[in-house]
């Protein structure tokens, strides 16, 4: 019995001492949820436009060419839930918030991220922004697991040899779709456009009701909602499923319609969009998004805001 | 408390060294300690449903008790129908009422021409975890006990382990009173070669569990979820995801319980044996959810006639079993087809009498398997994806509609879902449980010969991958049941 204990504390001992050697001394591993929630604690008193979503906004708009003081708190996969989540985190905070961005895609009322593929996501936004779902646990227990998810993200980025794994500016926009690494457009429309068919009939009610609780804090707020659907090349137009794409139109029409703080702008088969303006079939490059940047600021700094519908057929 | 939650890695750590050095010194003292940590263990889910649980176990041990005081058969039947049918009925409310309930009402219904549709009568309760699994060990024993196999026990507090047991209360292996209450009543000695077999299997569980099963899930929860608007492809990288995640989800969580029992000093019984390396159905089931398949073939499928008697008796047998064994997974339709489907497979082996073929390993001895063997596995492995659609599917509609999907053109297209990493462990963990499949698990001998650096350096390449790889915790499938 003795040897046996002797010997699973020698076969544990160099993994626990690694471990605590591990939190102690790894560097805070520096990382995109991070920078944004830093961000957000410290500026959030002084953001005038917020932009929310996911990937679709966290690469097609940078703040440095909007007018206000501007932040991109979207995210690869983030949904409205979270989205609404990181709103309500700082309710008290929007004392200058004038505009809220939020991306209605193709996908973005079928989706939540506890559903989707990316639900091992979820646990980032618990580990470093402190937003927990109703489906995670809670209490110490949790909290070390926490320990353990952060420390697993050090010791992944230890193997893979990146000293950190940040791939937005420090106004949170997405900065590594660069033009010169330019994907197959056909390709990836294909593949994009498949995957962003989905069906999930409870994620589209519970997505409903979070728009209108997130125009309802607006409200009381005074600040004003941009609903804008993202530019995507044709390769991925062209192979949206129109029932759903019509569903999606139709729903923020209506939602937008009667509600006088909030405007839509579908943007979605704008042709001032290039190929050229495309890192792949559904996200802007730096030189797309440096311009679809500057429409929307057109947009935010015209006195009387009013819904355009582009090119939509 | 999960199997794969720090929770758990405390409360066995604690369990383990009072169990070795505080209540070493009296059996009861050992065994009043497991009751206790599992009635805890057990309380962690909800504690309303220890109540149900002891009642459960006394129910068991005094009718078994009363079945043997018994003078006359009458009396002895008396109490046997009595446990059978309390057992039974908890059961049937738990988790058949509304089942039932709705069918009924459907049925009732159609008889009117829907004139006037009623309601379904609907119980608002939570299914007690484990309640299939502990049922199960009840009337095993009550069975045992009247048909004289066993004497009844006249300790309660080994009667109550026997049940209660914490490794196997909520998925099992499904234990029989003569294989497990013998060792609950004798000694028992610590032995380091058993014991360090179980924190191998612990890890060889940990690992099925939290990189295969849990990172399968993902796809397969993402497809079935999205079925109506996905490829024909697509659907067969979930079917074949989900066969994975199940295999990977009940065989990881049965052999972290056999590992935990072993530090305790306690064997259970087998429950996989590499199915999936199996080269025809009946193979399949001698190797998948044994103690469950054993169950049903000793208490129903003999007692039925087995397969003994007209060709129409035979057949009548293996749909009666594979319907009930499909309806105990739980109160769905979907269940019942899927066992359906597993009689209609089974069946031609059957009446050919080839059922008994491949009762060895596949290539027992060799490297690799014969053309033969690797075609007849693949076809087997293939039926089995199949099935698993029903099984994991939320509906029958579903199902249908699933299968619609993955029968059509697209099914040569190329999946978007295509996790390349998850292949790649998929394929990795294949290999090591084909070099390890004559063994009791993949890795319970593996790098026996090689030098014990080389064999740590296995272990802990197999810690580093489950902390590296793996995926979004999932509760365990068959905890539902």
């Amino acid at each position: 019995m003795k040897d046996f204990v002797k010997k699973v504390i020698i076969f544990f001992l160099p993994l626990l001492i690694l471990l605590i050697i591990g939190i102690i001394y790894l560097p805070q591993n520096n990382n995109d949820y991070l920078i944004k929630k830093h961000y957000l604690d410290e500026h959030s008193n002084d953001i005038e436009t917020l932009i929310l979503g996911s990937s679709h906004t966290y690469y097609d708009i940078n703040p440095e060419f909007l007018s206000s003081k501007s932040f991109n708190a979207a995210y690869v996969s983030q949904t409205i839930d979270i989205d609404a989540a990181i709103l309500f985190k700082y309710t008290h905070n929007w004392k200058h918030l004038k505009t809220i961005i939020i991306p209605i895609d193709y996908f973005t009322l079928f989706e939540q991220l506890g559903t989707s593929m990316e639900s091992w996501r979820l646990k980032k936004y618990a580990n470093y922004w402190g937003i927990e779902q109703k489906a995670m646990q809670s209490g110490c227990w949790h909290q070390i697991d926490v320990m353990f998810d952060i420390y697993k993200d050090r010791f992944r980025q230890i193997i893979t040899k990146q000293c950190d794994s940040v791939t937005c500016s420090s106004l949170g926009w997405g900065n590594i779709y660069k033009a010169a690494y330019k994907t197959d457009l056909v390709k990836d429309g294909k593949i994009a456009a498949e995957r962003h068919l989905l069906s999930d009939s409870t994620c589209f009610s519970n997505n409903c009701k979070l728009l209108n609780e997130i125009i309802n804090f607006a409200k009381a707020n005074n600040s004003r909602i941009l609903f804008l659907t993202t530019p995507a090349y044709k390769t991925y137009t062209s192979l949206l499923n129109s029932v759903q794409l019509n569903k999606t139109i139709s729903t923020i029409k209506t939602i937008v319609a009667s509600e006088d703080n909030c405007i839509y702008i579908n943007y979605l088969t704008d042709r001032d969009f290039l190929e050229t303006d495309f890192h792949d079939s559904d996200h802007l490059n730096e030189i797309g998004a440096k311009k679809f940047s500057n429409k929307i600021d057109a947009v935010l700094t015209k006195p009387d805001l009013k819904p355009i519908f582009l090119n939509y057929k | 408390m999960l199997f794969n939650s720090l929770q758990f890695a405390v409360f066995l750590l604690i369990t383990f060294i009072l169990y070795w050095f505080v209540a070493n010194r009296s059996l009861n003292v050992q065994n009043g300690l497991l009751l206790l940590s599992s009635y805890f263990f057990y309380s962690c889910w909800d504690w309303r449903f220890v109540f149900l649980l002891i009642f459960s176990t006394l129910l068991d041990f005094f009718t078994a008790l009363k079945m043997d005081k018994s003078d006359s058969s009458k009396s002895r039947k008396f109490w046997f129908w009595l446990s059978i049918s309390i057992n039974l009925g908890l059961l049937g409310v738990f988790k058949y009422f509304n089942f039932i309930s709705t069918v009924f009402t459907s049925f009732l219904n159609a008889q009117n021409n829907y004139s006037e549709a009623h309601p379904p009568l609907l119980l608002q309760l939570i299914l007690p975890i484990g309640i299939s699994f502990y049922t199960f060990h009840g009337l095993s024993y009550v069975i045992d006990v009247y048909q004289n196999r066993i004497k009844p026990e006249k300790n309660f507090l080994n009667y109550a382990v026997f049940v209660a047991f914490f490794p196997l209360l909520v998925a099992g292996p499904i234990e029989r009173a003569t294989h497990l209450l013998p060792q609950i009543q004798r000694n028992r000695t610590f032995n380091q070669a058993i014991a360090t077999n179980g924190l191998k299997q612990i890890l060889w569980g940990l690992f099925k569990k939290m990189v295969i099963a849990d990172n399968c899930a993902e796809i397969a929860n993402y497809v079935f979820g999205n079925a109506n608007s996905l490829s024909g492809s697509n659907h067969l990288v979930g079917a074949i995801a989900f066969t994975f995640q199940i295999y990977g989800d009940f065989s990881g969580y049965t052999d972290i319980a056999i590992g935990t029992a072993k530090l305790f000093g306690i064997e259970l019984i087998r429950n996989f044996s590499f199915p999936y390396f199996s080269r025809s159905i009946s193979e399949f089931w001698r190797r998948w959810h044994i103690s469950l398949s054993t169950w049903f073939k000793d208490y129903l499928y003999i007692p039925l006639g087995g397969s003994k008697g007209t060709i129409w008796k035979k057949i009548s047998n293996i749909i009666i079993i594979f319907l009930v064994s499909g309806f105990w997974h739980g109160a769905n339709w979907t269940f019942i087809v899927w066992g359906l489907l597993n009689a209609i497979y089974i069946l031609p082996s059957i009446i050919f009498k080839s059922n008994r073929r491949y009762l060895d390993i596949i290539a027992n001895g060799k490297i690799i398997p014969t053309f033969k063997e690797f075609y007849s596995m693949i076809l087997t492995f293939g039926l089995t994806v199949f099935a698993w659609i029903f099984f994991r599917s939320d509906n029958l509609t579903a199902a249908f509609c699933f299968i619609r999907g993955l029968f059509c053109n697209s099914l040569f297209s190329r999946p978007s879902i295509f996790p390349r990493s998850l292949i790649l462990l998929i394929i990795t963990f294949m290999l090591i449980e084909w070099f390890g499949r004559e063994k009791e698990f993949a890795i319970a001998e593996m790098g026996g010969n090689w030098p014990k650096v080389a064999r740590w350096l296995f272990y802990y390449s197999l810690i580093a991958a489950i902390f590296y790889w793996a995926g979004t915790p999932q509760l365990f499938i068959y905890f539902q049941f």
